[in-house]
């Protein structure tokens, strides 16, 4: 017996309605000794993943490659199988993506158009994935290994796997996960995500005649769960009656209709076919022990393989700081230039210049202000941030002037009173001081619509629910109709060692995400 | 030979619940009359948004308070099918027990990755005066009572916003203060387009900033 893929990966149709891509990816590999590995993976929707095509890519291509290294190993020996060596494995799949990923970022750092997109959906939204870029690649995973006495389900995230048996019978062989609700999800870019792999693997005689994986965009088109477990015998009817290769051509056709009629979203269906005529036998995971020896050994070939993959990316990584730091020397030796042929310049032209005495120095918006970046994993166009460093930390206080009333210190958590602010103001809460990611920000509970203006900058307005940034730079702030203020910090900036480039772990995703 | 694997396909199904405040006070000043115009506006307009997403399936409800709380309409009734019969104001705002009578129900709706989050507007016009904060908490208690869309509509200067801000417990959705019936039905028309048009799979909010009604305070009536 050897076992056979068919896949097909179709856009939503609310996508293509939209102009967002097909988030979804699907591979599959069969080969030496009977191995077949097939992964599917769902890029998030959310505005948060702007990435997660590629993650969801990155996903499938370093699943299969981890397996297919993986799984030989037990290729006529699938006893020597161990819930550990199946914990382990989750870990290299997670290692593997989050390595492609970081590569990828390498490559290719968030632009300031992704993250400005990210402006509309609030003050959090752009600081949380700046903070760990990994964010914009999430993803699910589901992977089905096989070989010929053995069959492994592993599965982070939304979407299906079922097992058929020969007499039609349809089963989930994972156990449920009650968290994965409506648009929620477990992510593989959430913090030590391979703990949230489910993983069950069966043993011949009781393998499977077929294996289904999908992405939630197809058990979401119908109408109920029964309607969706009908696909186990329906699809093993159509194999048997007219064989793999002309259902692959047919099954982007099937996906496209029931998008159309159904989910909206992306679907991807990957069909994984065994011995389809074979007595079926009631399955049960068998998980005898390994020994200590030989799992070991197998532990130390994987880590030994996936260490070669993080050190070509470290050899990646470290070619590119390099390049930028020259680049650095470069831009400030020209700005040097330029500042020096200006100012010769000026004094030369003193006498004609009528703007002379107004103030030149350009002063960020609030937002783009720099300010010290939580975990500071961004990758960015300035001089990446080494550990021991100096960095310059944000005021942590600002004083709020207003006149004809007390002047406020503005500090973390500080909520403030509409009579604090407007003369004829109420007892209730008008503004809050709070920390988002490391960076502070003013919040507007108010129903003013405020005109913001950094000193030298440009304008801008701050409407119920939105957020000033706060920064090191002084703010004009017109709260409403004649009354206004002024913002300054209070501390000077103090000097601080920079913090090592790990993402807050606060900041990234917990189970449960919010699609 | 199936000529489709599998049972019938659906759209998803997408709640919409509306918490209606009918108190004494909403009588004054033709307010019970201007939400129950408004709502005969705004389900047209639903309508039209939904047309543009065509995948998911919205059911409505409603219910009311004043002294108690009650089902206006009980039954998840489908967008295109919704009648309206008008409510009327007369008794207290028993807020508390049209939360707990909403958190019972959530409660009932099956956990699956099918179901869209509801969505949930609440339109008041005073305080409640019952405990409510007990009832709200039971409500963020129920899984998809912490997961729904819940948006509030503050009618006149009298509304309670800071209790209508701690349902909504989400700075992205800020409370929507109406003075008029002209703001009315704009900014119910508004909260309630967004949902419809909204395809899945995307969250319907935060509000772009762009898109989202500024609010006005001259030509107040209430």
């Amino acid at each position: 017996m050897s076992w056979k893929v068919a896949h097909a990966c179709v856009r939503g149709s609310a996508h293509v309605r939209a102009g967002t891509p097909n988030q979804d990816a699907v591979e599959s590999v069969t080969g030496q000794g009977n191995v077949a590995v097939v992964a599917v993976s769902d890029g998030h929707g959310g505005a948060r993943h702007f990435r997660s095509q590629i993650g969801s890519s990155l996903a499938v291509s370093t699943a299969v490659s981890v397996l297919e290294t993986f799984l030989p190993r037990y290729a006529g020996e699938s006893t020597k199988l161990t819930k550990d060596g199946v914990e382990q494995l989750s870990r290299l799949l997670v290692e593997a993506w989050t390595s492609s990923v970081m590569s990828d970022l390498a490559h290719q750092p968030l632009t300031a158009e992704e993250l400005t997109l990210l402006d509309a959906e609030g003050p959090e939204a752009r600081a949380t994935v700046e903070a760990a870029p990994i964010l914009a690649y999430g993803a699910t995973l589901l992977v089905t290994a096989a070989t010929d006495d053995l069959i492994l389900y592993m599965q982070l995230g939304d979407g299906e796997i079922l097992s058929v048996l020969s007499n039609g019978s349809t089963k989930r062989p994972l156990p449920e996960d009650d968290r994965l609700v409506a648009n929620q999800t477990t992510s593989l870019c959430q913090p030590e995500s391979w703990k949230e792999f489910r993983s069950a693997w069966t043993t011949a005689p009781h393998l499977p005649a077929l294996v289904l994986l999908s992405t939630d965009g197809y058990a979401n088109s119908f109408r109920s769960d029964d309607d969706f477990l009908k696909i186990g015998e329906d699809y093993l009817e159509i194999l048997r009656e007219q064989g793999i290769a002309s259902l692959a051509e047919e099954l982007p056709s099937i996906l496209e209709e029931a998008t159309k009629q159904g989910s909206g979203d992306d679907i991807t269906l990957a069909i994984l076919q065994g011995d389809l005529w074979r007595t079926p036998q009631e399955q049960t995971p068998v998980r005898p022990a390994i020994s200590e020896e030989s799992r070991s050994a197998l532990i130390a070939q994987l880590k030994a393989r996936h260490s070669s993959q993080a050190r070509r990316v470290d050899d990646l990584e470290t070619r590119l700081v390099e390049s930028r730091r020259h680049n650095q020397r470069l831009r400030t030796a020209l700005i040097a230039l330029a500042v020096v042929l200006a100012a010769a310049g000026t004094y030369y032209f003193r006498d004609h210049i009528p703007w002379l005495h107004t103030p030149a120095t350009p002063v960020l918006h609030p937002k783009n202000a720099p300010t010290a970046k939580p975990g500071g994993a961004a990758p960015s166009d300035e001089a990446p941030t080494t550990p021991g460093s100096a960095a310059t930390k944000p005021p942590t206080r600002w004083r709020l002037t207003i006149p004809e009333q007390e002047p406020l210190t503005l500090a973390k958590g500080l909520e403030i009173n509409a009579s604090e602010i407007l003369p004829d103001g109420e007892e209730k809460t008008y503004a809050r001081v709070a920390e988002l990611s490391g960076k502070m920000i003013l919040i507007n509970d108010s129903q003013d619509s405020w005109k913001v203006k950094p000193v030298g900058g440009k304008a801008y307005t701050v409407t119920n629910g939105k957020s000033i940034a706060l920064g090191g730079a002084s703010l004009e702030v017109t709260f409403a109709k004649g009354i206004s203020g002024k913002i300054a910090p209070i501390e000077k900036a103090a000097q601080g060692p920079a913090s090592l480039a790990t993402p807050a772990a606060d900041s990234q995703h917990k189970p449960g995400l919010n699609l | 030979m199936p000529v489709r694997p599998g049972g019938a396909y659906a759209g998803r199904p997408l709640h919409i619940i509306w918490l209606l405040d009918c108190s004494g006070s909403m009588a004054e000043g033709g307010k019970i009359e201007a939400l129950n115009n408004a709502i005969r506006e705004v389900i047209p307009a639903m309508r039209k948004a939904a047309e543009g997403n065509p995948e998911v399936q919205f059911y409505v409800r409603v219910i009311r308070f004043a002294s108690g709380a009650t089902w206006h309409v009980p039954e998840p009734t489908p967008l295109a099918d919704f009648k309206w019969v008008d409510l009327e104001a007369n008794g207290e705002t028993d807020l508390g027990q049209a939360l707990a009578l909403l958190a019972e129900d959530l409660e009932q709706m099956p956990q699956n990755t099918r179901m869209l989050p509801p969505q949930i507007v609440l339109i008041s016009d005073g305080k409640p005066t019952d405990d409510w904060r007990g009832a709200m908490q039971g409500l963020f208690n129920v899984p998809w009572g912490k997961r729904a869309v819940r948006q509030a509509i503050a009618i006149g200067q009298d509304a309670d916003q800071e209790t209508l801000r701690k349902f909504v417990d989400n700075p992205e959705r800020p409370v929507l203060r109406v003075d008029n019936s002209e703001q009315l039905v704009r900014y119910f028309r508004y909260v309630s387009t967004a949902v419809t048009a909204t395809p899945p799979g995307r969250d319907a909010t935060p509000t772009p900033a762009e898109t989202r009604p500024q609010p006005t305070f001259d030509d107040s009536a209430w």
